[in-house]
């Protein structure tokens, strides 16, 4: 083969491979070119979301308790600003809006993917001076930006919620969420979020290589988030805040009172386990309507609008601030349980247990005289004296109405021991149980509030599970005494016993509470509680309306019903709760109530509880007070709501004073 | 004698016996250095100006290599090639002294491929090429008798020798696209230097076979296997190749068929393709001025690699149609895999488009190679490069 013979092979291999190139160049440039440049040409505009002002939240009477304004603010946009100019730029705006340049600087290097962040809400006059030179701030736009205002201060903060920058589980759950726009947080600002949102606006536009806007196109204006009617009543409301402040002082005043020394000059009541926490909650029981909600301590949803400091972040999560004790706070019910226990004995008409000592099974009266002696029954493991928390004090043989009058626990420890020893190992040995979970407890309550809880009723089945769990598990959490683990099942007698009275391992919230009385007083209607009655838009329109929703209904016998709603007012007008409803007014005796002191842990002093229904001729209101740690229910929470009481009831209110040591 | 005087009249024929030179192709070569500056600063202003500096300061230093190469391509047009054939193994040697050596240096960007001499980086690896076009040129020219036979099947083993420590070495810079561009230059080479069938055919089987048994034999290292693996799937790597190759390839296809205009690349503009006024110079030129730009272009290098083949087979001299073949060989080898990973057909491996992409090493090759092919050209046989009629001007000499 001569040389040049094979130089053209290469030349004819050279110019496919050209030609190749140029085919292909063809096929890029002539049949995709289209649609390559439009794809460049969208990525070029920068599209920036305008927030939208969140909707309004009224109470039921439409007073407004939490807003939007439109504020200026001042926007740096990164893409608007030279880097040249970046130092200069910051510098200035630094000095002209006294905010610190680092700051400045920090914000500029975190801003997101379309570069822009607010820097400071200004005045009007800062925002038209700013407006004039903007030619000396480059990169600045002054923009107009919802400002969440709560007309409502701090009150009413549980119910409300707060605002906040979604978490990286809000943005899993919602992957629409701009992570740069705050959303509701607890409350009703985080549970109707999407409605209170509203729908941001879009501006989109072209940049050129100078930070000039060279093509805008046209603005969706962002459209404001619907309105929300609160079935809270905003009067109620500080009348219930008040009393749980007014009783919280109480308890402390009381306890400081108790103490062998007083305070010492500079002791704070830090150290001395002062009261801290208490809950209140007034219900609507024709309809499940929350009247009024609120728990301590508190936040002032204000202080999240534009961000809250670290530290006090820090301090309020120190304090549990954020736990609304209504919904979320699970305390032994205590005596206030003997309205189910009550009602479940006069329902199955529960049989005495016999051969006990101090019992009457002719005229059904059982002996309250401080102690119960069970010298015989070790099989149910039972302690076997039980004291009465007014021992040595002796009532004498009282009926199951004076016994719920005056809190007898050995009357009710009675009824349980009847159910364990007449239906023990049946079919029936949790009727008790089985009525308070048919009237809520253990359950969610279903409220439209973040932090419902289920509480705790045990039974066997529960103690047997806990039992496996701790056999199986050595790390598990200790529930039960180590001891019960050898007995073939750890429920026993005495833990029946314990139930009867509220204490043991039951557990509820306030508002479990109060939906059981609700249900007992208004003849067996267990209501799901609701804090927004009806959603509508800024202009008005109705939207969505939250119908009074029953979660179940139970059977009750009008007599019974009648008969507990009596028993309540003996309680108010003769019982533990007479001193604190000794001034109430002419109406007292159209209220009733049960007071409850829960017994914790060792070493933490018991939780007042206090449960109020009015009027009882024909009831609409559930009133429930819990202080935790307070002391007596009688003496701290008993006043407590009386005084809520008698601004339901029209009365003169009377400041909040100790009432009487009861359990 | 009586040949001289014979009325082979030209236009080019000077008295000395020594041609013009190749006009046409240097002023291709000229147009295409102009045209890279513009590239070149239209692909680097905006960049330059948000580091508040000159937005023409990475164009001037370009110019800067260009007036240098130029004048060496001019200068090396006026020298005798043959006078420096004996240098050939010297800068061989010299430039793999030189590889070597780039080890010793930190490496830039995790490879390890410049010598950095004061303000001035080398890349050993471009100049290679050059070294190695006139190494095997030198090795595989025969004289004109030889030349019509077989070639020995030693040559092609010196020639393997020859081509084994610049693969090696590069390899572990590691820079793949120019380490393949040694086995191209090679085959072409050797092809034209009268290898037999049997020579090409065992020669392409002995490459399927290397490859073969460093990738099955796992003979690489992890980062290797890694480098190649992104090198043949880019998708492995979304977030950095991948999305250099969405860029190049969206460049391309935006600049339709007139471009979006001179500076009004968006791609370009906002600098979204990496190495653009080097390796991905071409997408500058197809966002810019579209399929008319980019064709034009093409044609400007159908046009230089069809005078260097034209200059190869009116060689006088088979050392001189080797030299003008292998700069050939290695500028198709740079258009093919510069233009072509932007338009998606070879995958992404940094390559240098000759005269147009910045860069100071490849530049000067690309020139040098050139200026050594003009050479080449002036000093043709003014008789066609056929049988007899070479050797009696050879003879003649």
């Amino acid at each position: 083969m001569r040389g040049s013979y094979r130089i053209a092979v290469v030349a004819a291999i050279f110019a496919l491979l050209m030609g190749f190139l140029g085919i292909r160049l063809w096929f890029m440039q002539v049949g995709e070119g289209v649609a390559a440049a439009e794809i460049v040409y969208n990525e070029g505009l920068v599209s920036v979301v305008t927030p939208a002002p969140r909707g309004d939240i009224r109470d039921r009477n439409g007073q407004l308790l939490v807003t939007s304004r439109v504020v200026p603010m001042v926007v740096m946009d990164r893409k608007l600003l030279q880097s040249s100019q970046k130092d200069e730029a910051i510098a200035r705006l630094s000095a002209r809006l006294e905010v610190p340049a680092e700051w400045i600087e920090a914000l500029y290097d975190e801003a997101g993917v379309n570069q822009r962040f607010p820097v400071a809400v200004v005045d009007t006059t800062t925002a038209y001076q700013l407006e004039e030179q903007l030619r000396s701030f480059p990169g600045v736009v002054i923009e107009n930006f919802p400002e969440r205002i709560y007309l409502a201060g701090g009150s009413l903060s549980h119910v409300i919620g707060h605002l906040g920058f979604p978490s990286a589980d809000d943005l899993q759950q919602r992957p629409y969420l701009d992570p740069n726009i705050r959303i509701g947080k607890l409350g009703v600002e985080g549970f109707y979020d999407e409605w209170l949102q509203g729908t941001p606006g879009e501006r989109v536009y072209r940049v050129n290589q100078a930070g000039r806007i060279t093509e805008e196109r046209a603005e969706v204006p962002p459209e404001s988030g619907a309105t929300l009617y609160l079935t809270i009543d905003e009067e109620l409301q500080r009348v219930v805040e008040g009393a749980l402040l007014e009783g919280i002082e109480l308890s402390n005043l009381i306890k400081d009172g108790e103490r062998e020394q007083p305070l010492e000059e500079g002791e704070t009541r830090a150290a001395l386990n002062p009261t801290e926490r208490a809950a209140g909650v007034v219900m609507d029981i024709t309809n499940g309507d929350v009247l009024a909600l609120a728990s301590y301590p508190d936040f002032d949803p204000q202080e999240f609008v534009w961000g809250i400091d670290r530290v006090d972040f820090a301090r309020l999560s120190n304090q549990k601030a954020f736990l609304n004790l209504v919904v979320g706070g699970l305390y032994p019910p205590a005596s206030t349980f003997k309205a189910i226990t009550y009602t479940a004995a006069l329902t199955y008409d529960i049989p005495f247990a016999e051969a006990i000592e101090g019992v009457d099974l002719v005229n059904r009266r059982i002996n309250c005289d401080g102690e119960l002696v069970l010298p015989e029954i070790i099989d149910e493991g039972s302690p076997q004296v039980f004291r009465d928390w007014y021992y040595p004090a002796e009532l004498g043989w009282l009926d199951i109405h004076e016994a719920f009058e005056h809190s007898c626990n050995i009357f009710f420890y009675n009824v349980a021991l009847g159910v364990w020893r007449n239906w023990g190992n049946t079919s029936r040995e949790d009727i008790l149980q089985d009525m308070a979970r048919s009237l809520g407890y253990g359950a969610f309550t279903g409220v439209d509030l973040s932090g419902d809880q289920a509480g705790i009723v045990p039974d066997r089945e529960l103690f047997e599970n806990w039992k496996q769990i701790q056999l199986e598990d050595p790390a598990a959490p200790v529930r039960l005494d180590p001891a019960r683990l050898t007995l073939a099942s750890p429920w026993l007698g005495g833990d029946l016993m314990n139930l009867a009275i509220g204490q043991g391992d039951m557990l509820a919230s306030p508002l479990q509470v109060a939906v059981s009385y609700g249900a007992l007083a208004n003849g067996g209607t267990v209501w799901t509680p609701r804090v927004v009655s009806q959603v509508r838009s800024p202009e008005g329109e109705l939207l969505w309306a939250a119908l009074p929703e029953a979660k179940s209904q139970i059977d009750l016998p009008d007599a019974i019903v009648d008969s507990l709603l009596s028993d309540m007012n003996l309680v108010v007008s003769s019982g533990t709760a007479r001193r604190a409803f000794s001034d109430f007014g002419s109406s007292v005796n159209l209220v009733g109530g049960k007071t409850g002191t829960g017994q914790s842990s060792a070493n933490r002093d018991s939780h007042a509880w206090f449960v109020g229904v009015a009027p009882i001729n024909n009831p609409k209101w559930v009133v429930v007070v819990l202080v935790d740690q307070g002391g007596s229910g009688g003496r701290v929470a008993a006043p407590m709501g009386r005084y809520i009481m008698q601004y339901l009831m029209g009365e003169e209110l009377d400041p909040i004073e100790a009432g009487e040591e009861t359990n | 004698m009586h040949l001289h005087s014979r009325p082979t009249r030209g236009w080019w024929v000077t008295e000395e016996g020594i041609g013009p030179p190749d006009l046409g192709l240097m002023a291709v070569v000229l147009a295409l250095s102009g045209f890279g500056l513009l590239m070149i600063f239209s692909a680097t202003r905006a960049a330059l100006e948000r580091q508040e500096l000159l937005p023409s300061a990475s164009m001037e230093r370009q110019l800067g290599f260009m007036v240098i190469g130029f004048v060496g391509m001019v200068a090396l047009s006026y020298v005798d090639y043959r006078n420096y054939q004996s240098l050939a193994p010297v800068l061989y040697l010299g430039c793999m002294v030189a590889l070597a050596a780039g080890f010793l240096f930190d490496p830039v960007k995790g490879v390890q491929r410049w010598i950095t001499i004061g303000p001035v980086n080398i890349q050993p690896a471009e100049f290679t090429k050059l070294a190695l076009v006139m190494a095997l040129a030198s090795l595989l020219s025969r004289g004109p008798e030889e030349s019509y036979q077989q070639l020995p099947w030693r040559k092609v083993g010196y020639a393997l020798v020859l081509l084994a420590p610049p693969i090696v070495l590069i390899f572990l810079q590691p820079d793949l696209g120019t380490m393949m561009s040694f086995p191209f230059i090679l085959l072409l080479m050797l092809f034209v230097a009268g290898a037999t069938r049997t020579q090409m055919t065992v020669l392409a089987l002995a490459a399927v076979g290397v490859v073969t048994t460093i990738w099955r034999f796992d003979l690489l290292a992890g980062h290797q296997i890694d480098r190649l693996r992104v090198f043949i799937d880019p998708d492995l790597d979304p977030q950095g190749l991948g999305w250099s190759i969405r860029q190049a390839r969206l460049a391309m296809s935006s600049g339709q068929v007139t471009g979006q205009g001179l500076f009004q690349g968006a791609i370009t503009n906002q600098g979204l393709v990496p190495e653009q006024e080097s390796d991905f110079i071409f997408t500058a030129v197809g966002e810019q001025l579209g399929f008319v730009g980019a064709s034009v272009v093409l044609l400007a290098f159908g046009y230089v690699l069809w005078r260097l083949l034209r200059i190869a087979v009116t060689a006088s001299d088979q050392y001189g149609s080797l030299i003008a073949m292998g700069v050939a060989a290695f500028l198709m080898f740079h258009v093919f895999i510069s233009v072509g990973m932007t338009l998606g057909l070879v995958p992404i491996t940094g390559l240098p488009l000759p005269f147009l992409s910045r860069g100071g090493s490849f530049y000067l090759t690309s020139t040098a190679g050139v200026g050594m092919a003009v050479s080449v050209w002036r000093l043709r046989s003014r008789v066609r490069f056929r049988g007899a009629s070479r050797d009696r001007n050879l003879l003649e000499r």
